[in-house]
């Protein structure tokens, strides 16, 4: 008597429950095809707006160790570089007025004049060298170390407000990262004096942006104040205070945005959409983005023969991955170049992504394909994800679907989180897998920078030893030629060759996920907020 | 001459010196687990992202990682006895900062808690122990849903109802000022508090029955001693007895679980902490979070037998019962 009493509130329990999360697959169908590069503006100020970052709380301010989505998200709004990325991807002086390039290898700084710290005191030319120069000290272990920051032969202040930097080998992406923290500048008394407590709740920073750093509630939250001394008035934050929560947990993001208690967020995880999408209380934007999800080769197994990956990417419906999985707010890869990640030479690129092979699933093709590959077909392809993100099992069991059309067997492998992690920087890590996945995202809009770090000899993204003398020459020319249209097509040689030679599978380019509530707006929809002061634009929608 | 041994000094100084024991060998073997656990922390902390060989290199020289095992564990332990917990991997704070901060919410939640169990539990148990009929069936149902709905379900269902839909309570964190934190930690405080809640509630409606059908208490009210009377002095209070225990231990279980509730509302206590800490293999914040855990669950034992000592003189007087 008193157990059937039990079920009927338990199921009541039940269905309660199931409310608050969302469908499984087939989502509401969105329009990828206009893409947004900004939200309406905002038309007022406000005192106090909320906001979210969905992938944890940032483990330091220090804008050097700032390398991955929440700790940038927060320092771009804080500190500020030489040079300025704008939300449809150009790039505009930041710090320095002006940038001189006579070669490839040259860059001279006009460093600007009249910009304070939060503190007061005037930002020098000493502070832009100190701070460019943390990047080349061992001893200051800048994330940022390697690749272009490897390529810097001095940094030299060679006036009262010039500094110069003088490259190894030419490359004209060079200036493009002064946008990212390779560029940053912050005060150098103020970092000398913090020590070891540099960038932590206790040391904070001191730079010069549109916000500074009001309470650090560690696990809360963070609240950035607005800074009224700020030396760019039409930049000028229009909210006072902004206060950002770290919720990580997809159900209480959705609860926490659906009942107002938070008034926006960038990276929505993906089983929130739709109940987001018809939340009554905001709207749900889609953004351009530089982001792209790969599947990472390391070398070992079948999925080592570059006609297996091939073939497996033309059996794969990436097409419907982009429509269940990302509730179609992504687009099947064409390159692994993301779609419009360029800010040069349009015409040039648009018209090379127009020659590679189009996303349809391809089984035919795919079976011909697989006749020219060398590996031994009957062992299971590996492919390891991070156990927590079930997306990307959804993912690979397509993967998988498609494989067993064509007569492989691919074997979705989940790992703990924090094990995954390792892969990314520990060759053993990879030892017992064939494939992993990855989130991936252009630190900047030039596809060279981009594909230089996967088809590199020494890419830092380069996790299967792919190495090929004509290519590295190429990336060589590429990064010497100044004429942007010149670039552009070399770099569209390098797009065929890279997705001939297919070293990562490209799966899909997802776009920037926005929520923002009625009463806030402003912020850019695309993908520059780890960058650009995103936070300086919001304000109130009425 | 009748020892009062119980509650001697003496007996409280030698339950501390074995905490204190329980502490070191417990530590050793959080470290020795850690230690044994694949992966290094330096990879963590850069999570998906590529860093050079030698920013890892530098992050392992700066927190000594490549130091052998016991002068890592020997160093730790030397100053800890010196009252520094270290700094923590994945943000270079002081554990003891870190701890200091986070610490009053979990504190706080797990007081509320404490006292929902002993009032709700407690209380409803009397309730159930004294009266016959409905009331007694009403409980037990009660008590019956209390221990069958785990603690994560009770709060996605709270949540749910009173966050979500009421707007009654906040949907996540843990508020700032007094009023305000209890607000906030109501929901948690009530899911947190449920299981045990329940079984308190029957262990108490149990004892209450077996001394209402005890012989001394038949007797009294035989004598004409009146209800309340038999009731405050006989009944209540025999049975507390094994009512204190598992409220005891009940309680100092809530530490342990309370990183359920904090995961499920979002609060900055020391339970997410603990499983973020583990995951990326911050030796210096799991180490502190555990010796805390201990130390708790140990207190609260000595409490609760302390408690024992002051509610029965028979053990007070180490007569035999």
């Amino acid at each position: 008597m008193r157990k059937s009493l039990l079920i009927v509130p338990v199921v009541v329990a039940l269905a309660l429950t199931s409310c608050a999360g969302s469908p499984q697959g087939g989502g509401p169908a969105l329009e990828t095809d206009d893409l947004l590069v900004t939200t309406p503006a905002a038309v007022g100020d406000l005192d106090l707006a909320t906001w979210n970052l969905p992938l944890g709380e940032p483990a330091s301010l220090d804008p050097i160790k700032a390398f991955n989505y929440p700790e940038n998200t927060v320092v771009a709004n804080l500190c500020e570089g030489l040079m300025q990325l704008q939300p449809d991807y150009s790039i505009k002086p930041g710090l320095a007025e002006s940038v001189e390039s006579p070669d490839a290898s040259t860059y001279i700084y006009t460093i600007r004049q009249g910009v304070q710290f939060w503190d007061g005191t005037e930002m020098t030319a000493d502070d832009v060298l100190f701070s460019l120069n943390r990047q080349l000290d061992p001893e200051e272990g800048s994330y940022w170390a390697g690749g272009l920051v490897g390529n810097i032969k001095s940094i030299e202040k060679t006036g009262d407000w010039e500094v110069t930097v003088s490259l190894t080998n030419p490359d004209a992406t060079f200036n493009s990262y002064m946008v990212t923290p390779i560029g940053t500048v912050v005060q150098q008394a103020q970092r000398e004096a913090a020590g070891e407590d540099y960038g932590t709740p206790t040391g904070l920073v001191m730079c010069t942006g549109p916000f500074s750093v009001g309470a650090w509630n560690q696990g809360q939250s963070i609240s950035l104040v607005r800074n009224d001394n700020y030396w760019n008035e039409e930049k000028r934050a229009k909210t006072a205070q902004l206060d950002i929560s770290f919720i990580v947990d997809a159900a209480a993001i959705s609860n926490a945005l659906s009942t107002g208690e938070i008034d926006g967020s960038y990276d929505l995880p993906l089983t929130a959409l739709s109940t987001l999408d018809s939340a009554t209380n905001g709207e749900l934007y889609l953004g351009r983005s530089l982001q792209i999800v790969a599947i990472i080769g390391t070398g070992n197994g079948a999925f080592a023969d570059p006609a297996v990956r091939q073939a497996l990417m033309m059996a794969t419906d990436r097409e419907a991955i982009a429509a269940t999985v990302f509730e179609g707010t992504a687009q099947a890869s064409r390159s692994l170049i993301p779609n419009n990640g360029w800010a040069y030479g349009n015409k040039v690129f648009e018209e090379g992504r127009g020659t590679l092979r189009e996303t349809a699933v391809d089984i035919e093709g795919a079976k011909e394909v697989l006749k020219d590959a060398t590996a031994d077909l009957s062992q299971p392809i590996k492919i390891v994800y991070p156990s927590e993100r079930t997306y990307y099992a959804d993912i690979i069991s397509e993967i998988a679907n498609g494989a067993r059309a064509i007569g492989l067997t691919v074997e979705p492998t989940g790992v703990p989180s924090a094990q995954f992690g390792a892969f990314f920087s520990d060759p053993e890590a990879r030892e017992g897998s064939d494939a992993f996945v990855t989130n991936n995202y252009m630190d900047v809009p030039d596809p060279l920078a981009f594909l230089r770090t996967i088809i590199g000899t020494d890419g830092s993204q380069n996790y299967n030893g792919y190495s090929e003398p004509d290519v590295d020459q190429l990336l060589l020319d590429a990064a010497a030629a100044n004429d942007e249209d010149e670039r552009a097509g070399i770099v569209n040689e390098l797009q065929e060759r890279a997705m001939k030679d297919l070293p990562w599978i490209p799966i899909v380019d997802p776009s920037v996920r926005l929520f923002m509530n009625e009463r806030v707006t402003g912020v850019p929809a695309s993908f520059v907020y780890l960058y650009y002061p995103w936070a300086a634009d919001l304000g109130a929608a009425k | 001459m009748i020892l009062e041994e119980r509650t001697s000094v003496f007996f409280v100084i030698r339950r501390v010196i074995a905490l204190i024991g329980v502490l070191i060998v417990s530590s050793f073997l959080v470290f020795a687990g850690m230690y044994a656990a694949p992966g290094s922390p330096e990879n963590f902390l850069v999570q998906g992202r590529t860093v050079t060989p030698e920013v890892l290199a530098a992050i392992r020289r700066q927190y000594s990682l490549d130091d052998p095992f016991f002068v890592r564990y020997w160093n730790w332990l030397t100053s800890v006895l010196q009252g520094n917990f270290g700094q923590s991997l994945t943000n270079r704070q002081d554990v003891g900062d870190l701890l200091a901060n986070r610490l009053p919410t979990t504190l706080a939640l797990v007081a509320m808690a404490a006292i929902l169990i002993i009032v709700i539990g407690i209380g409803l148990g009397i309730l159930a122990g004294t009266r016959d009929g409905i009331v007694d069936k009403l409980v037990l149902l009660a008590s019956n849903l209390g221990f069958a709905v785990p603690t994560f379900f009770a709060a996605l269902i709270l949540l749910s109802l009173f966050s979500v839909t009421l707007g009654w309570f906040p949907v996540f964190g843990s508020g700032e000022g007094f009023l305000d934190r209890l607000w906030h930690l109501t929901l948690p405080a009530l899911a947190l508090s449920l299981p045990s809640a329940a079984v308190v509630a029957r262990i108490t409606r149990t004892a209450i029955r077996d001394e209402r059908d005890s012989e001394h208490s038949i007797m009294a009210r035989a004598r004409g001693v009146g209800r309340s009377l038999v009731l405050r002095r006989h009944v209540i209070r025999n049975s507390m007895l094994p009512v204190t225990t598992v409220v005891g231990v009940h309680i100092a279980g809530l530490i342990a679980g309370s990183f359920v509730v904090e995961y499920a509302f979002t609060l900055d206590g020391i339970g997410t902490l603990l499983v973020n800490a583990v995951q990326r293999k911050d030796f210096a914040v799991v180490q502190a979070i555990a010796i805390i855990m201990v130390a708790a669950f140990g207190i609260i034992n000595l409490l609760v037998d302390l408690l024992y000592a002051a509610i029965d003189p028979r053990v007070r007087l180490g007569v035999k019962s």
